[in-house]
């Protein structure tokens, strides 16, 4: 019994975006992109390396501000959701302070946003995703694959309600990245954060997604906007369901065409 | 074990070499048979510095306070100027060229105003120290400041920090390295800038002992000043060296390498 209203739902209208280069020439990367999904749900982004997922996300957070158009997380502008520490966010480059431990990195935003057991959900989660004995490491002392899996932690510790993921996953062995994906799957069915997800995984981005969207060539435009309808819990054996097979498949085709139109 | 000589000897060395050329001069002096008002054996300056200790030591004493007060609010100063700079890119534009040019200025030329406008007291002397450390420090600072990064600001943007919340996990890390290198090159320029203040008129401080005793043609006391002085300069150095560097490592890893 979902209730779809404007304010219930993140909608981007008319988003274009381009970088000023240091040319001072203008890069046009995102074009017109207009997409409404709803709130608590869980959207794929997949799409050609360099279109502008990345870019995509960071004006949905509001991290850049949109050449043109507007965006609405739930009825609010983005700078004011962050503003109320609602958003959590694992970017592509991993971030970290090296001169705070692992815990105190991920422990952060819930002292920006003043939660109160923050050391313990921090704890909790650095438990969960397998770091429990790295709390008081260094940044520089762990894999990349670990700093990961913090970034993780990081990004959900303070509890938001929505969540942007930029390949979180790429430094992980497949079988690590099942095993967290299931985790993020059992927190996002008790939280219901609204999440978005960058991957270059097509079978993950069917796996976890509500919908999955396919950007074009850049200047981008939203090439395939599919849901995937599924029911929750999702088990593991989905990976071999037929139905399962046939949407990875339309996905990669709709991909594959992204590259064939490349200009 | 074989580290720990490794160690020692690199730590003797120039001490032994030091002491070698000493005596070279001592020889070198003896045989040319040079008058001592114009170059004194290195053994009786040695042993004038050991006779005057005390003398030395009480006005050296009063040079230190004065240089560590320029220090203090001198590096100050440009530590906020450098956080200052930068918050505002106007701000920054237009004064950071100024005091980026400003180091071509010889200050230590102003010191006669500087007596004509404080007086000779130690106020003159501390703000002589301080003007010589402030800009080559607002310039190191500055840089540090600088240094926060996109990544680190789009994180701490992405949770709602506040400007306050960024400056104290982001900005102010991130500077630190600079602002203890900044010290570093304080530490020996509060000295200079404390003494070429007292040669243009003080009644007391090493810059004193000095004009005395070149006015009345006595070397031997000069250069015992002189010594006590430098080795004073340099134990000061050294000791903000080493806790700048204990400092600063937990903030930057490749600083900190030189260090061990
Ligand atoms: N700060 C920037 N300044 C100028 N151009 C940029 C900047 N960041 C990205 N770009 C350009 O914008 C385009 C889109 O970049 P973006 O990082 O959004 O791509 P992406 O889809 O995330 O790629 P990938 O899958 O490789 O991460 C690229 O062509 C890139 O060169
Ligand atoms: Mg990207």
């Amino acid at each position: 019994m979902k209730v779809t209203s404007a304010n219930s739902n993140v909608s981007a209208s008319q988003l274009s975006y381009a970088y000023k280069l240091t040319t001072g020439e203008s890069l046009a990367v995102l074009q017109d992109i207009s997409l409404t999904v709803e709130r608590g749900s869980f959207t794929s982004i997949v799409g050609p390396s360099g279109c502008g997922k990345t870019t995509l996300l960071l004006c949905i957070s509001g991290l850049l501000a949109p050449t043109k158009g507007s965006v609405a997380l739930d009825g609010l502008s983005p700078t004011i959701a962050r503003e109320q520490h609602k958003i959590g966010y694992v970017f592509q480059k991993p971030v970290f302070f090296e001169w705070l431990s692992i815990l105190e990195n991920t422990l952060l935003p819930a002292k920006v946003a003043g939660v109160a057991n923050g050391v313990d959900r921090a704890r909790l989660l650095l438990d969960r995703f397998g770091l429990g004995g790295f709390a008081e490491r260094y940044p520089h002392e762990l894999s990349g694959g670990m700093l990961s899996r913090a970034a993780l932690a990081r990004a959900l510790v303070h509890d938001p309600e929505y969540v942007f993921l930029d390949e979180a996953f790429n430094h992980l062995d497949e079988a690590l990245r099942e095993q967290i994906n299931e985790m993020l799957q059992e927190i996002w069915l008790d939280r219901k954060m609204t999440v978005f997800a960058i991957t270059h995984s097509i079978s993950e981005a069917v796996f976890l997604a509500d919908q999955v969207l396919v950007m074009s060539q850049k200047p981008s435009f939203v090439q395939l906007h599919r849901n995937i309808p599924f029911e929750r819990p999702r088990p593991r054996s989905l990976l071999r369901d037929q139905r399962y097979l046939e949407l990875v498949d339309e996905i990669r085709d709709a991909l594959k065409a992204t590259h064939t139109n490349e200009t | 074990m074989k580290l720990e000589t490794a160690k020692l000897r690199q730590w003797l060395l120039p001490w032994a070499y030091f002491f070698g050329l000493l005596i070279a001069v001592e020889i070198v002096l003896r045989l040319l048979q040079t008058p001592e008002y114009l170059l004194p054996l290195p053994s009786k300056v040695f042993a004038g510095a050991a006779a005057k200790i005390a003398l030395i030591s009480e006005h050296l004493g009063i040079t230190f306070a004065e240089a560590i007060l320029g220090f203090a609010v001198g590096n100050l100063c440009a530590v906020v100027f450098g956080f200052l700079f930068s918050l505002w890119r106007p701000i920054r534009q237009g004064f950071y060229p100024i005091v980026v040019g400003m180091q071509a200025v010889p200050i230590v030329a102003i010191a006669p105003f500087i007596q004509i406008w404080f007086g000779p007291g130690i106020m003159g002397k501390a703000i002589m120290a301080g003007l010589i450390c402030y800009f080559p420090a607002t310039v190191i600072s500055t840089n540090g400041f600088a240094r926060a990064n996109r990544d680190g600001m789009f994180l701490l943007q992405s949770i709602g920090a506040s400007q306050w919340q960024i400056f104290k996990s982001l900005r102010l890390p991130s500077a630190i390295p600079s602002i203890m290198s900044a010290f570093q090159v304080s530490a020996s320029l509060c000295m200079i800038g404390a003494i070429v203040a007292e040669l243009s008129g003080a009644s007391e401080g090493v810059g004193y002992l000095i004009v005395r005793a070149s006015y009345e043609f006595r070397t031997v006391d000069l250069f015992a000043v002189l010594v006590v002085t430098s080795l004073a300069s340099f134990a000061f150095f050294k000791a903000v060296e080493f806790l700048s560097n204990v400092y600063a490592s937990k903030y930057s890893f490749s600083y900190a390498a030189p260090v061990k």
